[in-house]
């Protein structure tokens, strides 16, 4: 059965077969989208973060990044990420650099759950709470959310029947080998 | 093709570390029997268990109805589990339905995500990532300690006496599964948690998954507002994002691991059908 997530592989058509026209007409497109491909990925700063002249807890400083800067992904160097801002380029933490664009917001006072919000509006209630000393009313957005809170499981009565519908969801390692597979993370 | 052996290598040659000393044994091959404080639980006495506390969870937060997600999280949680030390028990994944912040593992290899959590990752690396740490939880035994501590200490029994083949009666399987229940808003013990995002980590990286995504995770955890309902059982039950964030980050750095793969397409054209369902 075919695998319902296996990702299309990337094109195999062998350049070489191609007329001689297509190669040059491809030739002319690379070279013309060469600036494109240089740039880097957009993401966004995800927590301050220092910039550092090189990929090493005591490197030079270059500068103080606040959370939800925008900067692009140049390189990755294990634990280090080489981006740059608008005036810089230096490294930070893989951590503190998010993709943006896909899953956030790409900077400004969203941050980190912006994106969050946008998924999940029922939990919307349950990401933030107001300081205290403000209207206690933010506590009514968690009644009849859906939670995991503390006790809830305690009060629960068993449910043998979901745990069966769970048990069906089981796979064997041959198909998940196969999804890694798909994925590349076999190599 | 991969080659493992360069892995446990570089776990070997950082012998001054105490911290990587705990276990790495264990890690440098997988076909060892790892140590267990309890070795003698029968693996079926196990299973019991974790379908006891599989089926209160699940009582409280349903499965979410989608195929389609479920069948994805157990393709990946499968495929890291089968780089953990015990590659053959019958690990069971599963979304479920609840807007906090939670993963659960129960003795046996029953292993929950919160739709809430979910919807937070961004991508499969950090999935693989929360799923090798609850994992780790399974492999090492921590609950089953923790539960065998209980019962020698509050049960009138011993879970690690209880002979094999009798099976452990529902009265005693009652008690075990409120103990197993009550653990998930307790939490463990903070070595475990550290030992288990060490472990997990291992387990993710084995998978080709990046071993910095549980930093990233974490990250994101460490900015949810303190108060927040959503990770109020998480507070409860774990140490603090931002100090098992510098732990895991020096034993990283130590470790040396390879970057690794952080597939995205997948992951993301699931958490959108999450999303859509919320």
């Amino acid at each position: 059965m075919r695998n319902p997530f296996r990702q299309p592989n990337p094109a195999a058509t062998r350049i070489g077969s191609m007329p001689a026209g297509t190669r040059l007409l491809g030739l002319v497109l690379l070279l013309v989208s060469l600036p494109l491909l240089a740039a880097g990925e957009p993401g966004v700063i995800s927590e301050p973060a220092r910039m550092l002249e090189a990929p090493a807890g005591d490197a030079g400083l270059i500068a103080e990044l606040p959370a939800g800067t925008p900067v692009e992904r140049l390189e990755r160097r294990d634990g280090w990420m080489r981006i740059a801002t608008d005036e810089d380029t230096g490294w930070v933490r893989v951590w503190q650099f998010r993709e943006a664009g896909i899953a956030g917001e790409g900077g400004g006072e969203g941050g980190l759950l912006s994106g969050l919000q946008r998924f999940s509006r029922a939990a919307t209630g349950l990401f933030t709470r107001e300081p205290a000393g403000d209207d206690a009313g933010n506590t009514t957005a968690a009644i009849g959310t859906r939670g995991l809170g503390v006790g809830e499981a305690a009060r629960a009565a068993p449910d043998p029947a979901a745990r069966e519908r769970v048990d069906g969801y089981r796979v064997d390692s041959r198909a998940a080998r196969d999804y890694a597979d798909d994925a590349g993370l076999t190599r | 093709m991969r080659s493992w052996p360069a892995i446990p290598l570089a776990f070997t040659l950082l012998a001054g570390c105490t911290e990587l000393a705990d276990g790495l044994g264990d890690l440098t091959d997988s076909t060892r029997t790892v140590r267990y404080a309890i070795s003698d639980i029968p693996a079926d006495d196990e299973r019991e268990i974790g379908e006891s506390v599989a089926e209160r969870i699940l009582g409280a937060a349903p499965p979410v109805d989608d195929a389609r997600v479920q069948e994805y999280v157990n393709l990946v949680g499968t495929w890291v589990a089968s780089h953990s030390e015990r590659p053959d028990i019958d690990w069971t994944f599963a979304v479920i339905e609840a807007d906090t912040v939670n993963a659960l593992a129960t003795p046996g290899g029953y292993i929950f995500i919160s739709r809430g959590l979910f919807l937070l990752l961004e991508d499969e690396a950090e999935l693989a990532a929360v799923l090798g740490h609850e994992i780790a939880h399974v492999s090492r035994h921590h609950h089953l300690q923790e539960l065998q501590r209980i019962s020698r200490r509050s049960l009138a029994f011993d879970l690690a006496e209880h002979a094999a083949g009798d099976g452990l009666g529902d009265e005693r399987l009652r008690l075990l599964a409120d103990a197993g229940i009550e653990l998930f808003d307790r939490g463990l013990d903070r070595e475990d948690e550290l030992e288990a995002d060490r472990v997990g980590t291992t387990y993710a990286a084995r998978a080709g998954y990046d071993p910095w995504a549980l930093l990233s995770v974490l990250t994101t955890l460490d900015a949810i507002h303190p108060d927040a309902l959503a990770i109020e059982q998480l507070r409860a039950s774990h140490p603090p994002a931002a100090d098992r964030r510098e732990r895991l980050a020096a034993w990283l750095e130590e470790a040396g691991l390879p970057a690794g793969a952080r597939p995205g397409v997948r992951f993301r054209a699931m958490r959108d059908r999450l999303a859509a369902t919320d």
